[in-house]
């Protein structure tokens, strides 16, 4: 019998590598949150993001933002009016799956967690949610777009992005605004979407704000970001439809392809226009595709720059970690301040209490948008909205609307696009 | 098992198992005659291109537009090159093994990070790092088969399956803890859009494929012309029979799977500069690679490169005609249409 | 040069050969004929390592040859054609020759190959043709000539008159004959007995997995018991 435990060993060891991330055999029903805040010295928040797979960059920054969150709240004292209680982040790896991200949620809550953030990709989100609902464990999500979260009636969970309605009513907004302002108002506008329930969400929403705001709207292109290598073809047939913008969805590695492409092809368009790109206002980005990425906007939520604050913890994750922050992160640094600031004014880890609390919160963010951070009654951050983004120069400023600009928007964009 | 590089109209030899109670059945073969089988591959070819007027006459049709037609099928042509370097390897594994080997995107993700460290580190021309990846994974795809996947030969297969996909999750997850999940690049130098009729193409893509053609025909002269390659189609066609001419079986498995693996270091540098490298960017070519194997006929080798054409052209023309669905439809129709009417694949032999 | 010594083989545990005992010298056919299941085949498949034999003992050229491999005794002159002929289908006959030549050197090769096709002529008329698109008959001459290939010292053939008619059966026999006059052993195990024991030099038949009787081929061939079991007469 030929060393039938190679075959064990080679199945055990990436199975105990993934474990690494704190994965667990799926957990039995919980029965609720109740006194799980631990022993009253401690308060544990459950950190839910994607920290190996296909979404890792993203995910484990957002992970490092939360404990940085935690750091901060416990070096100034912890939670004043429960006696200085500290904060705990217990990490559970999602992998971008819903069924991990649900048990992973189920074994937090177990462990103790008073509350949850999260995660990243919508479908776990999703199924989060319906945990926490059932556990009644206040869930604060940090990233995740899908509109249907919140319209389901769930009372534990709010979010602090823009919803996908508003990303991409406002991304046509400002580029009807911008390209007047500059004198050259966008006509007809091509839309190159990812075919998932993002980029179709964002697609529809754009068309329906375009239309209203005088433009039409075509060709509209999905693709597979899954799957799709190159995209000369798609480009090509923008350029002959001859629209004069293109807006694009997606993620971060079908838009370094796209940008690759434009270079190529050369459309001859105003602009290259990303809405909650996951590419184009990365800091990643410029680097990667050099002068191809030059004049590239996105309309997305953003890390506000001007925001002396935000600069700190900028800094701060540079020394840290020894890389630039993403929004993202940032996102998730505010949605444990929420939950800290929520402990501080109920002063207590009742969960009932907690998401009370959390509702009325009123509280400066380190994100660009309309004002404090404030949950209407399905949970949606009522102040949330997406600034506008270009890449000038080699790096990604803010540039619309003017009270968050860094510097000029630049339109049309270039001769080249 | 196949003859990784012979398309076959004539039926196959039977082998059956010896029996000690029955005699075997008669070996008399109908045989066609030699003219007859020329007649069939041409009819095959003749198919083919029809096809394939068809289908551009329909992407002109619904596009109206010759230079974005033109520009997907030199894309989707480009891009095929690739897949077809890439699908070798591993129909070449599957010929002769009968090993699925699910961590060959992970192979190929190995050779990319080796071109981000030529690149990153000793700022060399990225097709430089071929010199390093192409031993290297040779090695590599040696010492895997030698001591881990040999213990498997001749078990049920989901011992194999098991092995090899325990393998890849190693790799990635081992890529992801050296390298971190951080996009990396490894890019070509002067990178321009050349233009050919009308359509364009970087060099980079374009150098790609050209080299995959290369390798691909090299891959081709060791299996046709050299005696070892002429010892892994034996192998292929028959392991007993292989084994009572005294060629060591074992000594062909650990070749076979590191010359396959060889062909996913390859085509991990040909592609490197083409796309964002993370860990899991390997994945993505493990699933076309394997959709193109089961295309082309598993086991032949001619048939990876033809099913990797066919898929890239599928792609590119496929979001011609269906601008609002994703490619991946195209693909599937063309999938499930040639699976239906030659489930053995394209240059398959019958089962 | 071919000893077996009390061999007891089988598979899962089912003993087929009893304590068999059997010869074969340099420069002689020997037939080994018995009805089916037996134990013909089995030994065959125990000499050439394919099954595992319980005990006694096996010994070619001097040497061991229990439970080596196959490959190995190919490189020590013992080559099989086996009942399946296992031939390499989509190769070439002439690739198949070569192949069978592969424990060979290069000009050994070459004069070989010339040597098999003046015995088997249709395999040269055919040489650039798939193997699997022969008939059956060309098929086994392909089978023995890849066998002759590695110039072995004893050749044993499995069965080789299976889906031949009787002329070509013949033709293959006389084929062997000449190996043999070349100086080749052969062990041809064989279902037509009739044949077999004419040529044969010596013989056994086998029942049930042990050896009943044995002496030269012809004399077995006018052996009533023989012809009444197996002849058929």
């Amino acid at each position: 019998m030929r060393k039938p435990w190679i075959a064990a060993v080679a199945v055990a060891m990436p199975l105990t590598l993934a474990a690494c991330g704190g994965s667990a055999p799926p957990g039995t029903e919980g029965t609720g949150g109740g006194e799980a805040g631990g022993s009253g010295d401690t308060i544990t928040i459950g950190s839910l993001h994607p920290l190996s797979g296909a979404f890792a960059a993203d995910g484990q920054q957002m992970d490092n933002g939360a404990q940085l969150a935690v750091d901060a709240v416990n070096e100034a004292g912890g939670i004043e009016c429960l006696d200085g209680a500290q904060l705990e982040l217990a990490s559970g790896d999602t992998q971008g799956a819903p069924e991990v991200g649900q048990s992973e949620a189920q074994r937090l809550i177990q462990e103790g967690a008073v509350a949850l953030v999260g995660t990243y990709n919508s479908a776990v989100s999703q199924n989060v949610a319906a945990v926490a609902e059932r556990n009644q464990v206040p869930f604060v999500i940090d990233v995740s777009s899908a509109d249907e979260i919140l319209q389901q009636g769930y009372q534990y969970t709010f979010r602090l992005q823009p919803s996908a309605a508003v990303l991409a009513q406002r991304g046509a907004q400002y580029l009807a605004e911008v390209s007047e302002q500059a004198g050259d108002p966008a006509q007809q506008v091509a839309i190159l979407h990812e075919q998932g329930p993002f980029g179709t969400a964002i697609a529809q929403g754009f068309t329906a704000e375009a239309e209203s705001q005088g433009m039409t709207i075509g060709p509209v292109i999905s693709y597979d970001p899954a799957s799709v290598s190159d995209f000369t073809t798609q480009i090509t047939a923008v350029r002959e439809a001859g629209a004069d913008v293109m807006m694009v969805a997606g993620y971060y590695r079908d838009g370094v392809l796209v940008a690759n492409a434009v270079d190529t092809v050369q459309p001859g368009l105003d602009a290259v226009w990303g809405v909650a790109n996951g590419a184009f206002d990365t800091p990643q980005f410029p680097g990667e595709v050099g002068d191809a990425g030059e004049g590239f906007f996105d309309a997305n939520y953003r890390l506000d720059m001007t925001n002396e604050d935000t600069q700190a913890l900028a800094e701060l994750y540079r020394e840290t970690h020894g890389d630039d922050i993403r929004t993202a992160a940032v996102l998730s640094y505010d949605a444990v301040q929420v939950i800290a600031d929520a402990l501080g004014r109920a002063c207590s880890t009742d969960p009932t209490e907690l998401r009370d609390a959390i509702s009325e919160t009123e509280l400066d963010s380190l994100i660009a948008q309309d004002g404090p951070i404030a949950f209407d009654e399905t949970g949606e951050n009522e102040n949330a909205a997406p600034i506008l983004m270009q890449v000038v120069d080699g790096t990604v400023q803010q540039v619309f609307p003017s009270e968050y600009a860094e510097t000029e928007p630049v339109y049309p964009a270039s001769p080249n696009s | 098992m196949t003859d990784p590089t012979r398309e076959h109209g004539a039926p196959p030899l039977d082998r059956g198992t010896v029996s000690t109670e029955e005699p075997p059945q008669t070996t008399q073969l109908t045989t066609p005659a030699p003219g007859g089988r020329r007649r069939a591959v041409a009819v095959r070819v003749a198919a083919v291109v029809a096809i394939a007027v068809v289908a551009l006459g329909l992407a002109y049709w619904r596009t109206g537009n010759e230079v974005v037609v033109t520009q997907a099928v030199l894309t989707g042509l480009m891009i095929g090159g690739v897949y077809g370097l890439v699908a070798m390897g591993l129909t070449l594994i599957f010929g002769v093994l009968d090993i699925v080997n699910f961590a060959h995107g992970a192979f190929l993700a190995v050779a990319l990070y080796i071109t981000v460290e030529m690149v990153g580190r000793f700022g060399a021309h990225p097709y430089l790092a071929l010199l390093v990846s192409v031993p290297l994974m040779f090695l590599l795809g040696a010492a895997v088969q030698r001591f881990i996947l040999s213990g498997a030969m001749g078990k049920p297969l989901e011992n194999q399956l098991l092995i090899t996909l325990g393998l890849a999750l190693l790799i990635d997850n081992g890529l992801l803890l050296f390298y971190g999940p951080n996009p990396q690049s490894a890019r070509l130098p002067n990178d321009t859009g050349i233009n050919v009729f009308g359509a364009v193409v970087t060099v980079g893509r374009l150098l790609a494929f050209a080299v995959a053609l290369v390798l691909a025909g090299l891959l081709y002269l060791l299996l046709q012309r050299t005696r070892l390659g002429t010892a892994i189609r034996a192998v292929a066609a028959n392991d007993s029979g292989a084994q009572m001419v005294g060629i060591d079986t074992r000594r062909i498995y650990m070749a076979t799977f590191a010359i396959g693996t060889a062909c996913a270091g390859a085509a991990g540098v040909l592609v490197a500069p083409l796309v964002t490298i993370e860990p899991t960017t390997g994945e993505l070519f493990n699933i076309v690679a394997f959709v193109v194997v089961v295309l082309g006929g598993m086991g032949n080798v001619v048939g990876a490169l033809v099913g990797g054409l066919l898929i890239g052209l599928t792609e590119q023309l496929g979001a011609l005609y269906l601008p609002g669905q994703s490619p991946l439809l195209s693909v599937f129709i063309v999938f499930v249409l040639v699976l239906f009417l030659r489930p053995q694949g394209l240059f398959g032999r019958a089962a | 040069m071919l000893v077996l010594d009390g061999l007891c083989a089988g598979y899962h545990g089912l003993q087929i050969l009893h304590e068999l005992d059997l010869r074969v010298e340099a420069g002689e056919i020997v037939a080994l004929v018995g009805a089916n299941g037996a134990g013909k085949t089995t030994a065959l498949r125990a000499i050439s390592g394919v099954v595992s034999s319980s005990s006694g003992s096996i010994s070619f050229d001097g040497q061991r040859a229990d439970g080596v491999r196959t490959a190995e005794l190919v490189r020590r002159g013992l080559v099989q054609v086996p009942e399946e002929r296992a031939l390499f289908g989509p190769l070439t006959v002439e690739e198949n020759l070569r192949m069978g030549g592969w424990t060979q050197k290069g000009p050994d090769v070459s004069t070989s190959l010339t040597e098999v096709f003046e015995l088997f002529p249709i395999l040269e008329e055919r040489r650039r043709q798939a193997a699997e698109t022969l008939s059956g008959g060309q098929q086994q001459m392909l089978a023995i000539g890849r066998a002759l290939m590695a110039r072995p010292k004893l050749l044993m053939l499995d069965e080789p008159s299976t889906g031949l008619s009787p002329k070509l059966t013949w033709s293959v026999l006389e084929a062997v004959r000449t190996i043999r006059d070349r100086g080749v052993a052969v062990l041809l195990v064989e279902q037509n007995a009739a044949q077999a024991l004419r040529m044969a030099d010596r013989a056994y038949v086998l029942e049930s997995g042990s050896c009943v009787l044995s002496g030269p081929g012809p004399e077995l061939a006018e052996d009533d018991r023989v012809r009444s079991a197996y002849l058929g007469l």
